[in-house]
């Protein structure tokens, strides 16, 4: 492991939301990967970290970086995604007037995770939703 | 188009002195006012759309503009309707070498004026 880290998001506060996936993309301009790899985990980030700031209660980003991989770990305290495969649907969107009035909540959240990432997983219960998204550095990342 | 016509064409105010690099090549272009249409960029691109020649037009002067721009790799932002970014937003922008820029006209005429020059969509997909 090359390197890693954990962040804490906080609910609501949009003020503060993309710091951490700005973090982890300084972190990976640093080591060179390719831009496109870049890219496709800072977009896949910075979605879920939304997530968290506008939908949840509050949750942490563990971030794991490897030799030609990165995992990212999602984990928040809840409600829990009510229905995950509507919530998998593009435009399904169940986000607040507040996020709306701040540029978000088009529903494509979680589809545009699922298809940055090689590997997604997401699993909710009104105790947390859990998000894993795996990112291999590909042929079409450079 | 080099920045600084597109400066001069908009009647622009560039609100990071430091950062502003007026040769910077801008070529495309994205308009929205919803950061997760933008996010969905990143896999709806233009075979030859270049990101880096590519710049943010918005009504939405909020953190979150930059950093959805700066996810992008997305260097330049541009609000229209004269909406002034905060002094915060502007330590952001900076931080994150986002060059924020302002025009007094409104989208739909930036956008006009912009596309007449040869600017290009960066993405013509609808969904």
């Amino acid at each position: 492991m090359l390197y890693t880290n954990t962040f804490e998001i906080e609910r609501d506060c949009l003020e503060n939301a993309g710091y951490a996936s700005s973090e982890i993309k300084k972190e990976l301009k640093k080591r060179n990967y390719p831009k496109g790899f870049i890219r496709r985990i800072s977009v896949a980030s910075y979605e879920a970290e939304i997530n968290i700031v506008i939908h949840s209660y509050g949750g942490f980003l563990y971030a794991m970086v490897g030799e030609d991989y990165v995992e990212l770990l999602f984990k928040d305290s809840g409600p829990g995604i009510e229905n995950v495969e509507l919530a998998m649907q593009k435009g399904y969107s169940t986000a607040s007037e507040y996020a709306r009035l701040n540029g978000f909540g088009a529903g494509m959240g979680l589809p545009n995770m699922k298809e940055a990432s090689d590997q997604f997983i997401v699993e909710s219960n009104p105790t947390g939703t859990k998000i894993v998204m795996r990112f291999n550095v590909k042929e079409g990342d450079f | 188009m080099k920045l600084k016509e597109i400066a001069e064409l908009l009647e622009i105010k560039v609100w990071t002195e430091t950062s502003y690099d007026p040769e910077k090549d801008i070529n495309f272009a994205f308009s929205c006012d919803l950061m997760s249409d933008a996010l969905m960029l990143l896999r709806r691109l233009n075979k030859n759309t270049k990101i880096e020649e590519c710049i943010l037009i918005t009504g939405l002067v909020t953190n979150q503009s930059i950093r959805t721009a700066e996810m992008l790799d997305i260097e330049v932002i541009l609000y229209v309707r004269d909406k002034k970014p905060s002094e915060a937003l502007i330590e952001l922008a900076n931080e994150s070498n986002i060059m924020l820029l302002s025009t007094k006209y409104l989208m739909y005429t930036t956008n006009g004026m912009l596309f007449t020059k040869g600017i290009l969509g960066a993405t013509n997909a609808i969904h």
